[in-house]
């Protein structure tokens, strides 16, 4: 089945969305799993609304395209409205506190991660080598439930929606 | 007798977009239009922003519901970046119009 590359973005982020939830149902689901499929998903989430609806090529992306969604979708009226938020005040209050959790989730692509933690791929240290299935991101502890992350993830899913009525209106 | 529903146009959307994005935003300097019949392109001066190579929008659909009758785009830029970067296809530099500015 053959799309745009916008809708085919926003296609497999949706599937990637998926996944995580039914990840973060299951028991005994490694942290370094789970992160990996919240960085791909975002990453994916950002391409989509990177790419223009008749774009014929693939945009020549770097990784780091989540930051700045979230610094356009602040201005959005339509973001806003899907958050049932009322003034662009408590908008803006509630995305200033995702802004550096964005840069940590984003930099979690390896080709972001400058040979240190990711979830993806082992990295050199001074004992030898980590791998992901061993480390603890600790600024990213799923585990913990801490509220910037609960709010992160409400956002993320807002986000989803605005991407998954595009699809469902195309 | 026949109700006519007249549509917002497109730079009367972009106009109220505009004063949306730099509601409550003091680091916004200044929001380009870029002429369109059917989507509004924005590109917004904000020193806060990233260093970019090029202009590269946001792309995001119409939301009627929502007071977005047009499909529209949206790039963030650096202050030195003003007509300087390259735009995407069918976007003109000496075609923008500053649309809102902070001074």
């Amino acid at each position: 089945m053959a799309h745009s590359w916008r809708t085919a973005y926003f296609k497999q982020g949706l599937a990637d969305y998926q996944l995580f939830l039914t990840l973060e149902k299951t028991e005994n689901i490694p942290l370094c799993h789970r992160l990996h499929y919240l960085q791909m998903m975002t990453e994916k989430l950002a391409k989509g609304f990177k790419t223009e609806p008749t774009a014929k090529e693939a945009h020549p992306f770097t990784h780091a395209a989540f930051v700045t969604l979230l610094r356009i979708v602040k201005d959005r009226p339509e973001f806003m409205q899907a958050c049932n938020i009322g003034t662009k005040e408590q908008f803006l209050a509630y995305l200033k506190g995702l802004n550096s959790l964005a840069a940590t989730i984003q930099g979690l692509a390896p080709d972001l991660a400058d040979k240190g933690p990711n979830p993806e791929y082992p990295w050199q240290i001074p004992q030898g080598v980590m791998a992901p299935i061993d480390f603890n991101f600790p600024d990213l502890n799923l585990n913990a439930k801490d509220l910037r992350l609960i709010k992160m993830l409400k956002f993320i899913d807002i986000c989803f929606q605005i991407a998954q009525r595009e699809l469902d209106n195309t | 007798m026949t109700v006519r529903t007249v549509e917002k146009s497109i730079r009367q959307a972009a106009l109220d977009l505009a004063r949306f994005n730099v509601e409550s935003e003091p680091e916004i300097l200044k929001i380009y239009l870029f002429p369109d019949e059917k989507e509004i392109r924005f590109v917004v001066v904000d020193p806060t922003t990233l260093p970019s190579k090029s202009v590269s929008p946001f792309y995001f659909a119409a939301a009627p519901g929502e007071g977005l009758p047009y499909k529209s785009a949206v790039a963030l830029i650096l202050p030195d970046e003003e007509k300087r970067l390259p735009t995407p296809e069918g976007w003109d530099w000496s075609d923008a119009e500053i649309i809102w500015s902070r001074d």
